[in-house]
């Protein structure tokens, strides 16, 4: 009875795992075949996939999809060739409007030395026809500045004329279209107004060998602080002040005004 | 009942082994697809390295396009900027100019004109004054002419830079030189009624052949010059009077 048990039970087992193993082998045969429909499919996608990331990424540093079809090297170079024919373009008018200016600057050289020779009491008189509105309009009201006269606690707007040529108004900071200059400033020894011989940048030592000697003055300019020492001179039409803040008169700077 | 088990039992191991089988198929279908994917990936990477090449040249191409267009158009703007300076301290030599041309005018003072005898030759000429302004047309069988402005023109006797101008001639009405009211471009039976009328003078008049055109001229005076009223007749001139200046011999 026992061994019959027994014997039962072997078989019995055996049965069961056969049947496990039927399942098992019917399992995995069944993932199996899942699994290879799903890779397939996954491999085309993960493909194109892959195709599309290569091509977004090239694609995103180069100009959009229509430059690309539009614009070929050859294009590319004739749009740079317009560019740089317009660059020199520029550069040439730069240049010839240089040699234009430079031309009417030796006229104006060439006037100042006939003036001296022919009319030097008139040397000046065409400054002092310069119309503030007119010489605004030209460079701008942006660009006038301000700078103190002597003796006063005031300042009146100039307009740089020349290179370190001044023409200085009165009116303080108002603007007036008619208004001429109150007096010329002068601060760069190459400008070829002079008098006397004196230049801008002389001190008073050399003012006085090319004019003669006469008293040193004192004045200021904004305030009391800020001295200003000064040789005052005239002639039949204008006064000539040669200005310093050093009191030998260093860098000094010409003020010319109409009597 | 016992035979049934038993032809149970081996259908399943049929179906064991058909599945066995079966699942042996599916991995080495798996694993070949794999391999093919893998060298499908590796063709298209190569393929899209191709194009990636490609794309980066052309990239490449319009980065460097973009770069020297950027540099281009920074200079343009610089220029740009150069330009309008320039035009505003030109505007500022131009209205001086204007207003000496006017101050001298109403003052009958020759400042003005003297002031054009005074050039040396090469100062205009380190000016590139010939790329500026036009010539003076078919004037080259009667000296050395330079431009000075728009049409006025310094004649020179050789090409010595430092030679200094024996006549000043001029075309352009709208030069503020002349005698009195007379200036050139005008007709000249009108240049003569003004310069009778207005400045009371008759002047010297006479036929002029220079070469092969034939003209007359009307000749005034003044303490340092003489002003030569010039109508040419040919189809550059029209008949519209040519201004030439010389200065007066000091005796």
């Amino acid at each position: 009875m026992e061994m019959f048990r027994q014997i039962r039970s072997i078989s019995l087992q055996k049965e069961i795992l056969l049947w496990l193993f039927s399942l098992w082998c019917i399992g995995m045969c069944l993932l199996l075949y899942r699994l290879n429909m799903d890779v397939s499919g996954y491999q085309a996608d993960k493909l194109v996939q892959i195709g599309e990331q290569y091509t977004e990424t090239v694609r995103q540093v180069i100009l959009s999809a229509q430059d690309e079809k539009d614009v070929s090297d050859g294009k590319l170079n004739t749009i740079l060739s317009e560019r740089e024919n317009s660059l020199n373009e520029m550069q040439e008018n730069i240049e010839k409007l240089r040699n234009q200016y430079a031309v009417l600057s030796l006229l104006e050289e060439k006037e100042i030395q006939a003036a001296k020779e022919i009319c030097p009491d008139r040397m000046y008189e065409k400054y002092f026809q310069l119309k503030q509105g007119e010489l605004a309009r030209i460079v701008g009201e942006d660009e006038i500045g301000m700078t103190g006269y002597l003796n006063s606690h005031f300042s009146g707007r100039i307009v740089e004329i020349n290179w370190g040529m001044f023409a200085q108004y009165d009116g303080g900071n108002e603007m007036d279209e008619f208004i001429t200059p109150y007096t010329l400033l002068i601060k760069n020894p190459d400008i070829n107004i002079e008098f006397g011989g004196v230049r801008a940048g002389m001190n008073f030592e050399e003012i006085w060998k090319c004019l003669y000697e006469t008293q040193i003055q004192t004045g200021f300019m904004y305030t009391e602080d800020y001295e200003i020492y000064y040789l005052e001179y005239e002639n039949n039409g204008y006064c000539f002040r040669f200005l310093s803040d050093q009191p030998d008169g260093t860098n000094s700077w010409i003020e010319i005004s109409e009597k | 009942m016992r035979r049934f088990f038993t032809v149970m039992k081996g259908c399943i191991i049929v179906v064991d082994i058909i599945c066995i089988i079966l699942s042996l198929y599916f991995i080495f279908q798996i694993r070949s697809e794999h391999k093919e994917y893998m060298r499908n990936q590796t063709d298209s990477i190569t393929v899209y390295d191709g194009q990636n090449i490609r794309l980066a040249l052309e990239r490449k191409n319009k980065e460097d396009f973009v770069k020297k267009y950027a540099d281009i158009q920074e200079q343009i703007e610089e220029a740009g900027e150069v330009y309008i300076e320039l035009q505003k301290i030109y505007g500022i030599k131009t209205y001086m100019e204007d207003t000496g041309a006017k101050l001298y005018q109403d003052s009958d003072s020759n400042v003005y004109i003297e002031r054009y005898f005074k050039v040396e030759q090469g100062e205009l000429q380190e000016k590139d004054v010939d790329k500026i302004f036009p010539p003076l047309e078919e004037s080259e069988k009667y000296g050395n002419f330079l431009p000075v402005g728009d049409g006025i023109w310094l004649r020179y006797e050789d090409y010595k830079e430092e030679s200094l101008p024996i006549g000043i001639v001029i075309t352009d009405p709208q030069v503020p030189i002349g005698y009195g009211q007379a200036r050139a471009g005008m007709v000249f039976w009108k240049l003569k009624g003004i310069l009778e009328n207005e400045s009371g003078v008759r002047g010297t008049e006479q036929k002029v052949s220079l070469e092969e055109l034939e003209g007359q001229s009307l000749c005034v005076e003044d303490n340092d010059y003489c002003y030569y009223f010039l109508s040419i007749e040919s189809e550059q001139w029209s008949k519209n009077v040519i201004l030439y200046i010389t200065k007066k011999i000091e005796k």
